[in-house]
């Protein structure tokens, strides 16, 4: 009798080989030895080649796969969202703080004792809503919160991607957010800033008031005090303090980009998220070259590149909702 | 999430939201493409189909009422859409609705492998880490046991003993799935 050892090895070996090597003696004569055994080799034989195939089915990255279809999928809102300015526009309203989006509730799971919903905001607009347990909630352009709260139990969990003002009514029970990034947070009752966009790699969360609790995904936490703003970077899940100037981080609440020391780059960004178009600086290094500082308060992208023109060496041009920046 | 395993392994996702939506996209994605990728041997063509056909599933997700089980109907879709694709159809619109009367297009065997796949993946996320990283860089990545022995910093004979506890924790968690 041949040790189970040896036909471990022999049988792995065989797998390994994709049927090159023959089966060894030892391996054959135990799988001669009974059904069962055969049995058990066709199972692993099953194993070893379906997994071959999940292998290649792996080699697809669904994430950036995903940035695509989510852009086609909000691209499609985007018409919506132009009509229903459109009416505003017509009834006369002022376009001062812009259009609620999508604000639907899950078919099916709306109950007494639940309140499900969901919030998102396309590039190009905000909006502010007061949720079922008093918190109101400013969300910023390009941005989706997941709302789930229990009557009876009073919890109340969000989910959110991109960037919100939170104002979190009091009740002594916990409000915890997640983001993408893997940061968690949970507050009793307070006010406080949170970007958390799903393609910046750090989350910024910011304090105005009261404390929140931040987390991470190896369960370490850390407590912020008021005007702290914390950066979590979710490559090591690591927390650090940032120095940056409070209110103009919450400026977005109030219609207004501070830039303090912006890079092009990452204006273009915040305005391509504000203004709900694409901006493409050429080269790409001038991006990194040139930075700002100051308050952005224009209500069209005209102005607001006009300014940036003014201020440094670039010039643009627009193109319905493509803008090309290139050096003057 | 609305996401359940049903007695017979069947993976239903209700498509009532968003990040269910999402969820639906991330466990199918990878496969959908390996699926079209036989049917179309382009890698960026397959990956715009699928692309394309989540996209319109979303768009229709009121329209569409999905009465199969959802790794039925997406491997169905796809191999629509493919074959759609390579007739050079221009107008791939009335692919969904025809779906649902087409039953026996992709067959049954075909979707009782890829039921398996799905229990197998499962499987292979619940082994230990050390077993998974192994086990993974065996049979994703091709690697010989002798480049993993290396790249580990150990034995083949370590290798190999993990490999086989994979193989044996595998087959006791397709088992108990009921899974072959």
């Amino acid at each position: 009798m041949t040790s189970s050892k040896k036909i471990e090895s022999q049988l792995v070996d065989h797998l390994s080989s994709e049927g090159e090597i023959q089966k060894p003696e030892e391996l054959r004569s135990w799988l001669n030895e009974s059904d069962e055994n055969q049995q058990a080799y066709q199972k692993y034989q099953r194993i070893w080649e379906t997994s071959e195939r999940l292998g290649k089915a792996e080699r697809y990255q669904s994430d950036s796969a995903w940035t695509k279809v989510e852009h086609q999928i909000k691209r499609k809102q985007q018409k919506v969202v132009r009509l229903i300015r459109l009416s505003y526009a017509a009834m006369g309203a002022a376009a001062a703080l812009v259009v609620i989006l999508a604000f639907a509730f899950y078919t099916g799971q709306f109950s007494l004792q639940e309140n499900n919903m969901q919030l998102t905001t396309d590039y190009g607009s905000r909006t502010e809503v007061v949720l079922p347990d008093g918190t109101t909630v400013k969300l910023n352009s390009g941005s989706e919160l997941e709302y789930h709260f229990n009557r009876l139990t009073k919890s109340r969990e969000v989910a959110l991607k991109g960037e919100g003002f939170f104002h979190v009514a009091k009740d002594g029970h916990p409000f915890r957010i997640q983001t993408p990034q893997g940061m968690g947070l949970e507050v009793l009752g307070t006010t406080f800033n949170i970007s958390a966009y799903l393609e910046d790699e750090v989350v910024h969360t910011a304090l105005v008031e009261g404390s929140v609790k931040l987390s991470n995904e190896k369960n370490q936490t850390t407590i912020l005090s008021p005007g702290q703003i914390m950066a979590f970077n979710s490559k090591d899940q690591s927390f650090s303090e940032r120095d940056a100037n409070l209110s103009h981080i919450v400026g977005w609440t109030e219609n207004k980009i501070y830039l303090d020391n912006t890079s092009l780059k990452a204006t273009s960004v915040l305005l391509e998220r504000w203004f709900d178009v694409s901006i493409q600086i050429i080269p790409e290094k001038l991006g990194e070259d040139i930075h700002y500082t100051g308050v952005l308060e224009e209500k069209d992208i005209r102005d607001v590149l006009h300014a940036l023109s003014e201020l440094s060496e670039i010039k643009y041009s627009i193109e319905g909702n493509e803008i090309l920046v290139r050096k003057r | 999430m609305g996401k359940s395993n049903s007695n017979n392994g069947v993976r239903e996702i209700a498509l009532d939201s968003y990040s269910n939506f999402q969820h639906l996209f991330e466990s199918y994605y990878g496969r959908l493409c390996a699926y079209v990728f036989t049917l179309t041997h382009n890698h960026s063509a397959s990956e715009d189909i699928v692309q394309e056909l989540f996209i319109r599933l979303w768009n229709d997700r009121e329209r569409i009422h999905i009465q199969e089980n959802v790794l039925a109907y997406l491997f169905r879709a796809s191999r629509n859409a493919a074959l759609n694709y390579m007739r050079g159809e221009a107008n791939r619109d009335q692919n969904i609705k025809k779906l649902d009367v087409q039953e026996s297009v992709v067959d049954r065997d075909f979707l009782e492998e890829e039921e398996f796949v799905s229990f197998l993946e499962d499987c292979i996320g619940d082994l230990p880490d050390r077993c998974q990283q192994v086990f993974r860089m065996s049979r994703f990545e091709g690697c010989k046991q002798a480049e993993i022995a290396d790249q580990l910093g150990t034995s083949v004979k370590t290798i190999k003993n993990q490999i086989w506890k994979s193989l044996q924790y595998l087959r006791t968690c397709l088992e108990a799935k009921d899974a072959f």
